[in-house]
């Protein structure tokens, strides 16, 4: 009697063909209902101008790069059919019932696996001859091409594909369907939900501590994440990552027949079905868990550091206890605590580790002959892209913009004074410890041999220690260039100028000449070198500016003029361009006073109190004086009328100002 | 035919099966019995290639079970916990067990109607339990088996439905030279077809013996004396238990029978009568001998 051994059983596959097709064919109905019927309905009863609002949105849709129904539907679907699919796996009398044929497990996991992926491809399939019969047959056949269903087809199998073998692996190493869905998904969101949380602890654990510099951990990286970040077409290097995604699904897949080849069949119903992986699980699980308590609490209570370790404590036991209830099936687990004294042993060395500063991390500052630059600036995504990835491409597609790194280079110091400013800037924060104000900011030095030395510190450029050692770095030619787009103008490029001020409601000058290009860039770069670190740092508004059209560029750039620009403020009345752009005190025909709050909080205030002012002094005063930017202190709102236009600024009533001015603050308030 | 060698089993830190060895013969019955939790199951379920031991053999007609498709394909095993697709019908799983095992048989399918009335179109997970029981066998008969591992096959079926399905067995057994273990913790039930009896306790064999040997060597006698009954008569033979009421004393002894007979007849009794032994009570009375604690054991 000879037996035919090939690895596809097709009488195992017709049977799961027979049992599993109606989860195809709701997955048809679904997709033919969001995609071809809904796009269809959309077309017919379009309006003229909605043409191209249609055409983007069925483009996205056909290229999965918007987060919606689709989305969800290629995340689960797969999933689900794989959990149905192997669920005689997981269950004790159907794996009986199963491997008591004669059929090798071999043969059994490939006919399994192939059937289930036949019925995610069939839907697929059947609606891109759909949407193919639509381009020919109807008004679709305007936004529809062929190209564009045949790109849909094939990343609708490839999702499907890849969250499936994912879904089939897991299912392998696990021996329930409802474990199989959850570690699933987990296992995909697992490295970036780490990171996050690790990263969060160690901010709090270590000071100075910022982000970790692989990019294992970019979200894009991870399919879901691309999927619902919508990320994926606009990725340049695409071609590349489908093929490598393509290559992990195949592997994900031989590797699942290996663990089905040696998984035993008395552990279906176990949550884990190989017991070499308890240990990973119970102490994978509690260490998770200890980071998401950690976070939480700590996050709730504004980042108190005992908050942080009663939730490590806490959830660590959760985690501990719960992978023991599900690993044991039984709820009588509290005599196996040992594990988790020996586990809360190691954590506490880890802690005491950290605390005490062993590794030297916090102190660690690099000599200034070690480093080759260091970035100091807000981003890290730019530092990454630009300086680590040598990858700026990515970051621009992201952002969609070609020209970000030109327009924004990152603040990349190489000149050794700045490099032994930045060192000392450093030191002085270590010895500080300040956590509080300022805003948060990397200093990530390129050592010469390769390293990186990555920090991030809150930086206060308000306080005069710290602003003692901004000074020399922010007044160095190296940093303002790379900080000011208004140091790099090439007259040559510039198309156009037009220097207007907000508040004067005046038609912007524009300057097309090249004699004036060449001298408002020549003045703007001396105003540059010139300016002070308190200027630089001020927090008062600048209303006039400078825009900036160059030849080769979509986006025009716009510099600030700070009053302390004199000599270009000189230049410009010189020419006469001054008087027409520019608000003058003249303009300026009355300033009404009325209290922010009383708009804000009360309905039934029929009228605001308000209080007009037409005392030239008392509108220059308010003119030059500084904004609020305290948002919660009870302001003015001081409206300027200006011939046909309106202006309006806020005013801190606590400000000092004339007493005058104060006989004004006070009817205001007495009217109330 | 099925040969199991050193079978050694652990679940977790619990040892199921230890160093087990157990051997049916061709065209024979064997019956394993055991108290719940003895092993049965875990043993079956080695023979029938679905666990892999951690150590030892288990091999049918010489080659090894697990993974082997051309053991199992001449193989049925009949659990004790049915499992059927939910949505086919009797016909329905008859053309996937037709697909799937070589030697089906549809005239014998076909005949085998005549002997399980329920209706082929019907579904079967909506069958009642005993008839589930009855689809079992009618797919397995019909698949031609060589091998029949049944895992307490007859739970839940009817007395007349019992006899029917065993007269089938049997019948396969002396006609096509099918070799069947049957693991039950009912006595009576494989007394009556078993030739081989296995007792399996505490994962091991602890009993294994032909049946037609045990009955014929192991004997009831109740002897009726006048008097006191004397004493010393009984020193020679192999006494496996002793009951004595008033002047009737009741033996189960080991031995010839005629050798027996002729010991009690020296001894002078009233009456001596041979009283027919079930297999239970054989049972009982070997492995009380044996120190096991009989109630744990035979239920």
């Amino acid at each position: 009697m000879t037996f035919k051994i090939s690895l596809f059983n097709k009488t195992l596959i017709l049977s799961d063909l027979k049992r599993f097709w109606w989860v195809s064919a709701l997955y048809t109905l679904a997709l033919m209902a969001y995609i071809p019927f809904s796009h269809l309905m959309k077309a017919m009863g379009m309006e003229v101008q909605n043409i191209t609002w249609i055409q983007d949105t069925i483009d996205r849709m056909l290229s999965f790069s918007q987060d919606d129904v689709q989305a969800i539907l290629i995340c689960t679907v797969p999933v689900l059919m794989a959990a149905l699919i192997f669920r005689y796996l997981q269950v004790d009398k159907s794996a009986v019932m199963m491997h008591s044929l004669p059929i090798k497990r071999s043969s059994h996991y490939a006919s399994h696996c192939l059937a289930g992926f036949i019925l995610l491809i069939i839907p697929a399939v059947l609606n891109s001859l759909i949407m193919i019969l639509l381009d020919y047959f109807t008004v679709l056949g305007s936004f529809y091409t062929l190209p564009k269903i045949v790109t849909w087809l094939g990343l609708n199998i490839f999702f499907c594909l890849f969250f499936y073998s994912i879904a089939v692996l897991v299912g392998m190493f696990t021996g329930s369907s409802v474990a199989q869905i959850v570690f699933t998904y987990i296992i995909q969101i697992l490295p970036i939900g780490i990171y996050v949380l690790l990263k969060f602890s160690l901010e709090q654990l270590l000071f100075g501590f910022g982000e970790v510099p692989y990019s294992l951990f970019i979200e894009d990286k991870y399919p879901l994440f691309l999927l619902f970040n919508s990320a994926f077409l606009r990725n340049p290097h695409m071609a590349g990552w489908l093929l490598a995604y393509i290559l992990t699904a195949a592997a994900f897949l031989v590797l699942g027949w290996f663990v089905y080849k040696h998984r035993r069949l008395e552990t279906a119903g176990d949550i884990i079905a190989f017991p070499a992986f308890y240990p990973a699980f119970k102490y994978g699980m509690t260490f998770c868990l200890m980071l998401v308590g950690g976070t939480y609490f700590c996050g709730a209570s504004r980042q108190s550091l005992p908050m942080l370790i009663l939730g490590y404590v806490i959830a660590s036991a959760l985690g501990y206890f719960v992978a023991e209830i599900l690993i044991h099936k039984s709820f009588r687990v509290l005599h196996l605590y040992k594990g988790y004294l020996y586990y809360a042993l190691v954590i506490v060395i880890l802690l005491g580790g950290l605390s005490l500063d062993v590794s030297g991390f916090v102190k660690r500052v690099p000599s200034p002959e070690e480093v080759e630059k260091v970035y100091f600036g807000y981003n890290y995504n730019d530092w990454f892209y630009f300086e680590k990835e040598k990858n700026p491409e990515f970051l621009e597609s992201r952002y969609q913009d070609s020209g970000y790194f030109e327009d924004n280079p990152p603040i990349l110091l190489e000149s050794q004074e700045n490099i032994a400013g930045v060192i000392e800037l450093q030191k002085h924060l270590i010895k500080e410890r300040k956590r509080e104000a300022g805003s948060s900011r990397y200093i990530i030095y390129t050592l010469k041999n390769g390293d990186y030395i990555l920090r991030q510190y809150n930086i206060n450029e308000a306080d005069q220690s710290d602003a003692a050692f901004l000074k020399p770095i922010y007044e160095s030619l190296e940093y303002k260039k790379l900080k000011f787009p208004a140091m790099r103008l090439v007259p040559e490029d510039i198309k156009l100028m037009s220097v207007r001020d907000d508040r004067s409601g005046k038609q912007p000058v524009n300057l097309t000449g090249t004699k004036d290009i060449r001298e408002l860039t020549e003045l703007l770069k001396n105003e540059g070198i010139k300016m002070s670190y308190e200027d630089m740092t001020s927090s008062r508004d600048s209303y006039m500016r400078i825009s900036v059209l160059e030849n080769n560029k979509r986006n025009e750039q716009n510099i600030l003029v700070q009053s302390s620009f004199t000599s270009l403020l000189n230049w410009l009345k010189d020419k006469g361009y001054y008087d027409q752009f520019a608000l003058h005190l003249e303009d300026i025909e009355s300033v009404e006073l009325e209290k922010v709050e009383d708009r804000a909080y009360s309905d039934n205030a029929a009228t605001p109190s308000r209080v007009t002012i037409n005392e030239r002094e008392v509108i220059e005063e308010l003119l030059n004086i500084d904004p609020s930017t305290n948002y919660i202190s009870n302001d003015v709102s001081a409206r300027f009328n200006i011939r046909n236009h309106v202006w309006s600024k806020r005013v801190s009533l606590e400000a000092g100002v004339s007493p005058k001015l104060k006989g004004y603050f006070a009817e205001l308030e007495k009217d109330n | 035919m099925i040969e199991a060698q050193k079978l050694t089993k652990s679940f977790g830190n619990y040892k199921v099966l230890e160093d087990l060895n157990l051997k049916v013969k061709k065209a024979s019955v064997y019956g394993l019995l055991g108290p719940n939790g003895a092993g049965k199951t875990t043993l079956i379920k080695h023979l029938a290639g679905l666990y892999r031991q951690d150590q030892g053999i288990v091999t049918i007609d010489n080659q090894p079970v697990y993974e082997n498709p051309q053991v199992k394909g001449q193989m049925i095993y009949i659990a004790d916990d049915l499992y059927f697709f939910s949505q086919a019908s009797i016909d329905e799983t008859a053309k996937f067990y037709s697909k799937i095992y070589p030697d089906w048989n549809w005239d014998r399918y076909e005949q085998l109607k005549q002997v399980f009335p329920i209706d082929s179109k019907r579904r079967v997970v909506k069958l009642s339990k005993g008839m589930q029981k009855q689809v079992a066998f009618w797919l397995g008969i019909s698949s031609m088996p060589k091998v029949m591992i049944l895992d307490e096959p007859v739970d839940g079926l009817d007395p007349v439905m019992r006899k029917k399905v065993w007269s089938l067995i049997l019948q396969d057994v002396a006609e096509r030279q099918v070799s069947v273990l049957v693991s039950s913790h009912n006595l009576r039930e494989l007394e009556d077809v078993c030739d081989h009896i296995g007792i399996l306790h505490k994962g091991k064999i602890v009993v294994e013996r032909e049946l037609d040997d045990m009955k014929s060597d192991v004997h009831k006698f109740q002897l009726g004396f006048a008097g006191d009954i004397p004493e010393g008569f009984l020193a020679g033979p192999e006494v496996l238990h002793r009951t004595q009421t008033g002047s009737i004393l009741l033996l189960i002894a080991r031995g010839d029978k005629n050798e027996l007979l002729q010991t009690m007849k020296s001894a002078n009794p009233v009456i001596l009568d041979v009283l027919p032994l079930t297999l239970e009570e054989i049972f009982i009375y070997e492995l009380g001998g044996m120190g096991y604690d009989i109630q744990n054991i035979i239920i």
